[in-house]
């Protein structure tokens, strides 16, 4: 069945540019109904939780599924985004002349997407996780611009470094005899040894450029030349989630805490996820154009994620786990508010954003909303997995969770202003009327962003019962 | 329900707010939108006095997780600030409904003006360090519009700037609460704190340095030296009415969360005697000095008055840091005095400006004899401020110095009545001149100030004015009643 739900979504996705649709009702009717189907199997995949699934290859190598509570908790995240996302890419798109093959993708990823979060071992996360890459490269490079090419071609060379990375980091992690079976608590606790901690070293470096760590951050701001759909979802999603939770299976269910904590392989990756989050809210408030600031952004709160996910406690995983949902969540909002002041407005840089908020109230709304969800006002969901991750340094106790507790807050400051100064000077500046587009209401764009708004609100008060769920996982009883 | 009047004080006012903003009709007619108004203010008056002769009560509202609950608290503390915020936030919008006639989008005024009421209440009713957090938050972002309001390049320009001054020092709260949580016996606000001490999970310097900022950041709110830059900025642009509350009411709730930090959740015993302290009361100390001699040296009346608010607003601040009985109750007597005296004082830069469009101080030679009365209660509270009796600015000041020349605290002992004392007359130096100007200058544009004719303020605008100046007259010759009620805080407190 799990087999079935990780391929559908490539199946849907081919026959796409092969059916002939009589009209644009009955194409959009499709996409988006085979991308709810997806999710919706996929969904019911995960949480079913079948029994696991295992192919066997050469040299006692195998790839094995299973579906655990971290796998559903990312999976379910994915379930819900992607048809939010094509919804809006939907209306985004109409004017493109190579839309099928672009939908064809977009769904297609959904796929390996999923059978991310339910990789059982090292190998067969390592597998989707450049399969996911690799694939978005078509994707990046959809327009035809030159600056698309040029970024996609940068996304490929970063992604080949992390291949060699990750690659090197697997050869070196079997030579020192571990399987990468992935087992809560990891159980490589004493037998990890200086070789290994190498492997764990390359292996979380090639994550961290997957998610845009510094410094090698430099693929993400540059790759949101491409569509919105693309970037708010694909790479500021899927791309940095993949890499994060690369890095939560590797620490907590491949290698285990005991053999790295207090480590120089703890301490080195932790000194770049400070780094990350202040570099990148200092780049996100210096960058005047809207999409790359939204990206360093990005970079900036994976750096939060990868922040608690190497405090190496159970405490840092539910703050991790925690805020990389969230954040998926929040950021998607605000690309897809920022994409739609760009298609409907024209403007790409903050400062034209000037003004332009009384003609687009829905959109307006989504982005302060998610504004405020990202500088972490309580009850809203980034408030909670912050204050986790704080709790989390501060029982750490140690100088560099220190740091990192001061990054997150100055940071928090950070995403107040590149965030709230745009919304602030988008509604409250005065601009004639005539230099504005008329008001358009109504859209699957608009409806794409009533729902994450309303998602984001709705979680609000759910807080409880989220972070319980997740600290099961966290503790392995999920 | 026993809490049901704490959330009908927090939500009386958030409704209404949203109704100006969603109700056409309450709209089409300025009569009906200013009698709604008013009407919601009465009542969360009404609401918050119930409240105040009410037992003290704990209501939890939700939990964001089982240790981290949203809880509201109402006792002596939260009633002394609700009633300064209710009734000073009813005076202000009773002068609005004339001042605001020449300004435009009244309707978001109003909306905003009730939302932030609601924040504001919310926050002097909070239970737990998150939910102040939340509602001083909240507060920031919902009374940024009313800095914003007039849209000019000037004012957003003012408005981002209050609105990132104020999240940093929110933010800088928000490290001491992460890091006091751990070390709390319970999340709840309880009389005297509730330390752990028997086991910190930090060091106690650090944990020094970690309640040093904390404290600097919410002082923020209040205009403490050195987070007081957006204060003068801010302040002055938003219209009048809504100077009067930003400079009176809602600068104390800088002073609320500060209180609450030290008395209901570090204790004052933690802090006293520490470099804490003596940090602490010297960045006060430095703001009563120079907010006055920046007051003197500005043109513009309301900045003027909002560089005297830095100074006044830490002369609480330094009552409250000496962790004294005396000073205690001169510092909450201070914060009363204070928000009557500075709220009458923008209103009545307010009625200038609406009659004759005057906003600097050396214009307004001659307008004693245009606008007789508003000056009169103008010279009436700046000798409040200044601290001459019997108005109620002496009471508190002399609180302030006598307790700290009878505290054993070195330096700060004689240095905090020395200070107060030169900042007095700094205060008669920068409202005074201009107030006897305004009776006594020869010449206006080369006619004699007696040929010039009088332009009264109307009464709807004289009216709150006159309230505050009298309950300044009052309660400055009668102080007892208020004097009981703090001392018996502080017996509570200490």
């Amino acid at each position: 069945m799990i087999i079935v739900a990780l391929l559908l979504p490539m199946v849907l996705g081919a026959l796409l540019p092969a059916i002939n649709f009589k009209n644009r009702r009955s194409h959009g009717f499709y996409i988006e109904g085979a991308v709810l189907i997806c999710a919706a199997l996929g969904a019911w995949a995960l949480l079913k939780a079948p029994a696991p699934a295992t192919l066997s290859l050469l040299g006692g190598q195998s790839l094995a599924l299973l579906s655990d509570g971290a796998a559903r908790i990312l999976g379910l995240t994915f379930c819900v985004l992607w048809p939010l996302a094509t919804l809006f890419a939907l209306e985004y798109m109409v004017h493109d002349l190579r839309q099928d093959v672009f939908f064809a993708r977009y769904i297609a990823l959904l796929g390996p997407a999923l059978a991310l979060c339910v990789s059982a071992n090292l190998l067969t996360l390592l597998i989707m996780y450049h399969l996911i890459h690799f694939g978005s490269l078509p994707l990046s490079s959809h327009s035809s611009g030159e600056r698309a090419q040029i970024a996609a071609r940068r996304q490929l060379y970063y992604q080949l470094v992390s291949l060699v990375l990750t690659v090197a980091g697997y050869v070196l992690l079997l030579s020192a005899g571990a399987r990468g079976r992935f087992v809560y608590g990891g159980g490589l606790d004493t037998a990890v040894n200086e070789r290994l901690r190498i492997a764990f070293v390359l292996l979380a470096l090639g994550f961290g450029i997957g998610a845009a760590q510094f410094p090698f951050h430099s693929w993400l701001p540059q790759v949101t030349t491409g569509p919105t759909a693309t970037t708010a979802l694909i790479h500021d999603v899927l791309l940095v989630s993949s890499g994060a939770y690369g890095l939560a299976r590797l620490v907590y269910w491949c290698f285990g805490t005991g053999g790295l904590t207090g480590t120089w392989a703890q301490w080195g990756p932790l000194a770049l996820a400070c780094l990350t989050i202040v570099y990148g809210s200092i780049m996100a408030f210096r960058v005047d154009e809207l999409k790359p600031r939204l990206a360093y952004s990005t970079a900036s709160n994976m750096g939060y994620v990868f922040f608690g996910l190497l405090l190496m406690t159970p405490q840092g995983l539910t703050g991790g786990l925690l805020h990389l949902i969230f954040h998926a969540l929040a950021k998607m909002t605000l690309f897809l508010a920022a994409g739609t002041f760009i298609l409907r407005t024209g403007v790409h840089t903050v400062q034209d954003m000037r003004g332009t908020a009384s003609r687009l109230p829905v959109t307006t709304t989504a982005f302060t909303v998610s504004s405020f969800s990202m500088i972490g006002l309580p009850p809203l969901l980034g408030f909670l997995s912050k204050w986790t991750l704080a709790q989390a340094a501060g029982a750490q106790n140690s100088v560099l969770a220190w740091v990192g507790m001061g990054a997150l807050l100055i940071s928090a400051v950070l995403t107040c202003m590149y965030l709230l100064i745009p919304a602030v000077e988008a509604i409250w500046i005065s601009r004639s009327a005539d230099a504005l587009p008329s008001r358009a209401v109504g859209g699957p764009i608009d409806i794409s962003l009533m729902l994450l708004t309303l998602m984001i609100l709705g979680l609000a008060f759910v807080n409880s019962p989220l972070f319980d769920a997740v600290s099961r996982v966290a503790l392995g009883q999920g | 329900m026993e809490g049901l009047l704490l959330i009908i004080a927090i939500v009386l006012p958030i409704v209404g707010g949203i109704l100006v903003f969603l109700v056409p009709w309450l709209n089409e007619n300025r009569k009906d939108r200013s009698a709604f108004v008013f009407a919601v203010m009465m009542l969360e008056c009404i609401v918050v006095s119930l409240i105040t002769l009410d037992s003290p009560r704990r209501l939890v509202l939700f939990e964001i997780t089982s240790h981290l609950p949203i809880a509201l608290l109402s006792d002596s503390t939260s009633s002394v600030f609700s009633l300064i915020v209710a009734l000073m936030w009813t005076v202000s919008g009773f002068f609005s409904f004339r001042y605001m006639q020449h300004e435009q989008n009244e309707r978001s005024y109003y909306g905003f003006y009730l939302l932030t009421l609601g924040s504001l209440m919310a926050l002097t009713l909070s239970g737990t360090m998150v939910t102040m957090y939340l509602f001083f938050e909240m507060m920031t972002f919902i009374s940024v519009p009313l800095v914003l309001h007039t849209r000019t390049k000037e004012a957003v320009a003012a408005g981002i700037k209050y609105l990132i001054y104020s999240v940093a020092g929110a933010t800088m709260g928000l490290l001491g609460i992460f890091v006091l949580t751990p070390n709390l016996t319970t999340p709840y606000f309880v009389m005297g704190g509730s330390l752990n001490l028997q086991a910190l999970t930090i060091s106690q310097e650090a944990l020094l340095v970690v309640i040093f900022i904390t404290l600097l950041g919410f002082a923020t709110k209040a205009g403490m030296f050195p987070m007081h830059g957006w204060l003068p900025t801010a302040h002055p642009v938003a219209p009048a009415p809504a100077s009067a509350v930003l400079s009176g009411v809602i600068t104390k709730a800088g002073v609320f969360c500060i209180f609450q930090m030290i008395f209901y959740v570090i204790g004052p015993d933690f802090i006293r005697g520490t470099w804490v302290q003596t940090a602490l009361l010297i960045c006060a100390t430095i703001t009563v000095f120079m907010g006055s001699m920046l007051a003197i040296d500005e043109k513009m009346l309301k900045k003027r008055l909002a560089y005297s608010s830095i100074s006044q607003v830490s002369y609480v601040l330094c009552g409250l840091f000496m962790l004294d009985k005396t000073t205690f109750g001169g510092a909450l007597l201070q914060l009363v005095f204070h928000a009557l005296a500075k709220n009458a004082l923008f209103l009545c830069a307010g009625a200038i400006i609406y009659k004759t469009g005057l906003q600097r101080v050396d214009e307004m030679q001659g307008l004693g004899r245009r606008m007789p009365v508003t000056m009169g209660l103008f010279i009436l509270c700046a000798l409040s401020l200044v601290g001459i009796p019997p108005l109620g600015g002496f009471i508190s000041k002399w609180y302030i110095a006598e307790g700290a020349l009878g505290s054993s605290m070195p330096v700060f002992s004689w240095l905090v009545p020395v200070v107060l004392l030169i900042s007095a007359l700094l205060t008669a130096g920068y409202l005074l001149p201009p107030s006897i100007m305004a009776f006594f200058g020869g010449m206006v544009d080369g006619e004699a100030v007696s040929t010039l004719s009088r332009a009264e303020s109307s009464t709807v605008m004289l009216v709150p004015i006159a309230l505050l100046a009298l309950a300044l007259l009052v309660l400055g010759s009668m102080p007892a009643a208020l004097i009981d009620a703090f001392s018996g805080m502080a017996n509570l407190l200490f």
